[in-house]
């Protein structure tokens, strides 16, 4: 099916479940600050009004910052490179709130925080919609931190401001628990953010600025973007810009001089995912998408809403292509992650799986599936090695489902979330095949843009457009943290006479997913016979009758199950080959020749 | 002309470098038979591994490796293992090689003179073998320190590319790692000149011959590792066309030929190597290889 066809068919659909989606108007968040240079602080006010409905007692904000606050925090729990340079160079960040307003009422004495947690339960209990609550802050700032961060006079600053809680439709605030592995979420607002900054400084936002001299040392800057939940910068002395246009989109890089030979290549991988998102997904809702060159920060890319921070590239990520994965990477958030917020806390698999199962194919698309990351003296990896090389690591505690805070490793999250859950969410897209994908992501895409979707709405629209069966199958890959692995043993000819053999094999089955599996006998005489078997018991044997004997049998010939975990064992053959045992066994001894070469001399 | 000339004495030492080679390939046979015997039959089996045929494809590698959680612990202690043994052997074998080189005897090897000469000096030269470890330590880390400093002053005050200033980065680690090598041949020959001498004495004349000579021994490293790198790069250019032309078991065996004949050209310019500074260092420190005195009979008549 064309991809014409697929968006008209996603229109459509989109159409009739709209109704079931609910709709809210998109409010305007104002902040005011000013970045004090020489303190690293950032002092302001975010200035809100409350909605008129539902109604409202109290008001929540989030301090992302506080999550830098001191060694005990429950995100620095896993982060160890962080807390040792917090510990040594004793900057650690955090925030202030000096005072909070209702309608100009400073009512400070009501208001309460607890880790990044703030709320504002005003005295009389009764409902504060309409109010307009202004919040004061002063955020410091750690030095070498992941999302805000400084080094010398450079400025790495997300999350930077006090936003407030997501609202749910009942009047309860949602104030997510920052543990190990969260990445802040909020809600959707039109941003217009004014903030001052020392005239010899250069800023990258999200969006284009307008500026205006205070004095002879400041300036002001003025940023109107949205919808968006976040609104992150990155500012620099430095920073020189490569500005290009994609239909319309201005794409900005913000990079150093010494940069400037990796630009191509971003830019290049940018435009690529831009084209393939559009194409396969949604339009990109915004004029502006902005990269910064970032150095100091202890990870490899940010993603913000229009905005990404980059680190600078070092070491292998020059001669191989995972940078340019890292920013096909970041640069898919911009769709899981930016437009649609599922909640990264409780569903991490909602944007990291997606994203680098998007990641994998776009790396697929433009540089070829075989050596898309590396092709050196022969040796090709691809970013789906990348991915399998650590689904064999995967803890078999935690599901691709479990929310962030229930993993104890950063092992176990990168390898279950990124790695697995990519893999699952291929084999999800292999069972919905060539014709429903693209009706699917378009449609998840269009119903849940600048909305929050739960695990519950991805599975109710994959019960919509695929049926119970793959949704069924779904809910296992994210639900269950069982291997999954099919193979295929005991293959055996018996001749039955002169025109007809017997041929038998047992497929066996790890794991609970419960579609009927592909499978091909190759003969003798170069044919091939295609099966298919549905489960109804873990291991089964499969008999056919044929004219010539079966010289191979192959179980998912196409490799659908991307997620199996073995798939040397899906294939058997009777022609037994050494070629592939003896040339690995060359070249190991080659390797380990050298390796003697190098440590003796010789 | 003079490395030219060294390279003709190194044809005279075949057998020396025939015998080090085979060493160093019967012992990596053998740490290979067990991973042989381990997967084989797994590959042999299955239809996915038929890509190694054709090429490295790191799928299959790592499908292979990641469901030999066991395997690969005990594969790396079998390594280590084979490693320190390997050692052991080279630093028994230094003491004979080192006086062939040194001596200047490397016409005619006289093999017994070539093992007690093995025998005698193992323990000085296992002595430098964990005197260098012991400086490759340190100066591994403080090289990193160094290079890094290097190149983050250069990327910023210099505006350098990225990633040419990776390469400055690896350049000057090995250059400081190829100094510290140099300084160990150095060592071994001032050892075998000077067998009697304590210890630290033997270092002392080693660090006086070497200091002022560093950046020509350094050279002479580098030369002569050029016509090897040549020889490397073009079998493994020969080996993927041999592959690429679908030669089945042939193709292997040709591949197989080719890299042993990068492994023995490794061992030759190693010796190419030692030749060439053991002529240079006999003719400054000769120690005990300085030729007799003769006694002229100049008495009147």
């Amino acid at each position: 099916m064309s991809t014409m066809c697929s968006k008209i068919l996603a229109s459509f659909l989109s159409l009739l479940l709209l109704p079931f989606c609910a709709f809210s108007e998109i409010d305007t968040l104002r902040i005011s600050a000013r970045l004090d240079n020489t303190k690293k602080q950032i002092i302001g006010m975010m200035e809100y009004r409350l909605p008129p409905e539902p109604i409202l007692t109290s008001f929540e904000s989030q301090m992302f910052p506080k999550v830098y606050s001191s060694e005990n925090t429950e995100y620095l729990k896993f982060r160890p490179q962080m807390l040792f340079d917090f510990n040594n160079t004793n900057t650690w960040g955090g925030m202030l709130i000096d005072s909070v307003l209702l309608d100009n009422s400073n009512l400070i004495q009501h208001f309460n925080y607890k880790y990044t947690k703030g709320w504002l339960i005003p005295e009389d209990n009764g409902p504060i919609n309409g109010k307009t609550v202004k919040v004061y802050f002063k955020t410091y700032l750690p030095r070498d931190g992941d999302r805000l961060s400084f080094t010398d006079d450079e400025y790495v600053l997300g999350s930077w401001f006090p936003m407030p809680a997501i609202l749910k439709n009942d009047g309860n605030w949602y104030n997510p628990h920052y543990g190990a592995f969260s990445e802040p979420i909020g809600d959707y607002f039109l941003y217009e953010v004014d903030l001052v900054v020392p005239n010899y400084l250069k800023v990258a936002a999200a969006g284009s600025s307008g500026q205006s001299d205070i004095n002879d040392t400041l300036m002001n800057l003025h940023y109107s973007f949205g919808p968006v939940f976040d609104f992150a910068l990155a500012i620099s002395p430095y920073y020189l810009i490569d500005s290009t246009d994609y239909n319309g989109i201005v794409v900005r890089i913000y990079y150093r001089d010494y940069e400037k030979p990796i630009i191509d290549r971003i830019r290049t991988a940018v435009l690529n995912t831009l084209e393939y998102m559009e194409k396969y997904v949604g339009q990109y809702a915004y004029d502006n998408l902005t990269y910064a060159m970032v150095s100091g920060v202890s990870v490899g890319g940010v993603e913000y809403p229009g905005f990404v921070f980059l680190n600078t590239p070092q070491g292998s990520s020059m001669t191989t292509r995972f940078y340019e994965s890292m920013v096909v990477h970041e640069t898919i958030h911009q769709w899981f992650y930016g437009m649609v917020a599922s909640d990264q806390v409780e569903s991490p698999w909602m944007d990291e799986s997606i994203t680098n199962f998007f990641t994998q194919k776009i790396m697929a698309e433009y540089w070829g599936s075989e050596a898309n990351l590396f092709d050196f003296a022969g040796m090709k990896f691809s970013e789906r090695d990348n991915l399998r090389t650590l689904i064999k690591t995967v803890s078999p505690v935690n599901a691709i489902g479990s929310p962030t805070y229930s993993f104890t490793s950063e092992t176990d999250y990168f390898t279950t979330i990124y790695s697995k859950g990519a893999l699952a969410l291929e084999t999800f897209d292999n069972l919905l095949g060539d014709s429903l994908s693209p009706v699917f992501w378009q449609l998840y895409f269009e119903l849940y843009r600048f909305k929050h979707p739960t695990q519950d709405d991805f599975l109710n629209l994959v019960n919509e457009i695929a049926g119970e069966d793959i949704s069924d199958n779904m809910e296992i890959l994210i639900s269950h943290p069982d291997e999954i692995d099919y193979s295929v043993s005991n293959i055996k000819n018996k001749e039955i006479d002169s025109a007809n053999y017997e041929i038998s094999f047992e497929i066996e089955r790890r794991g609970e997913l419960t579609i009927p599996i592909d499978y091909d006998i190759v003969l003798y005489n170069n044919d091939t016979i295609s099966g298919c078997w549905t489960p109804t018991y873990d291991c089964e044997r499969i008999i056919n009758t044929t004219s010539s004997a079966a010289s191979a049998v192959m179980v998912d010939p196409d490799n659908r199950i991307a997620i199996d975990a073995n798939l040397l064992n899906n294939s058997i053959s009777l022609k037994s080959d050494n070629g592939a045992g003896l040339r690995l066994s060359s070249g190991l001894m080659f390797l380990i020749e050298s390796f003697f070469s190098f440590i003796g001399g010789m | 002309m003079y490395l030219i000339k060294q390279l003709r004495y190194l044809f005279k030492i075949r057998k020396l470098w025939l015998y080090l080679y085979l060493l160093k390939a019967i012992l990596s046979f053998l740490i290979t038979l067990p991973f042989y015997m381990t997967f084989n039959s797994d590959l042999a089996q299955s239809l996915f591994s038929k890509t190694i045929a054709r090429s490295w494809d790191m799928s299959v590698i790592l499908e292979l490796l990641s469901h030999s959680e066991n395997f690969i612990p005990t594969y790396i202690m079998v390594l280590f293992i084979g490693g320190i043994i390997f050692l052991a052997l080279m630093q028994f074998l230094n003491g004979g090689l080192y006086y062939v080189i040194v001596s200047g005897k490397s016409d005619k090897i006289n093999w017994g003179e070539f093992y007690a000469e093995c025998g005698k000096n193992f323990g000085t030269h296992l002595k430098i073998t964990l005197l260098m470890a012991l400086v490759y330590l340190i100066l591994i880390p403080a090289g990193m320190f160094l290079v890094n400093a290097i190149s983050m002053i250069g990327g910023r005050l210099l505006g350098t590319a990225a990633l040419i200033m990776s390469m400055i980065q690896l350049l000057i680690l090995t250059l400081i790692l190829l100094a510290a090598s140099t300084f160990s041949d150095i060592a071994r020959a001032t050892s075998t000149a000077f067998p009697n001498k304590a210890f630290g004495e033997m270092l002392k004349i080693a660090a006086d011959y070497f200091r002022p000579r560093m950046f020509r021994l350094v050279k002479y490293f580098i030369i002569t590792w050029i016509p090897f790198f040549i020889i490397w790069m073009a079998v493994e250019s020969l080996s993927l066309g041999v592959i690429g032309l679908s030669l089945g078991l042939f193709g292997i065996v040709g591949e197989f030929l080719l890299f042993q004949i990068s492994a023995v050209a490794r061992t030759g310019q190693k010796l190419w190597y030692l030749l060439i500074i053991g002529n240079d260092y006999r003719k400054i420190n000769p120690g005990r290889f300085q030729p007799e005195q003769v006694e002229l009979n100049l008495s009147e008549k």
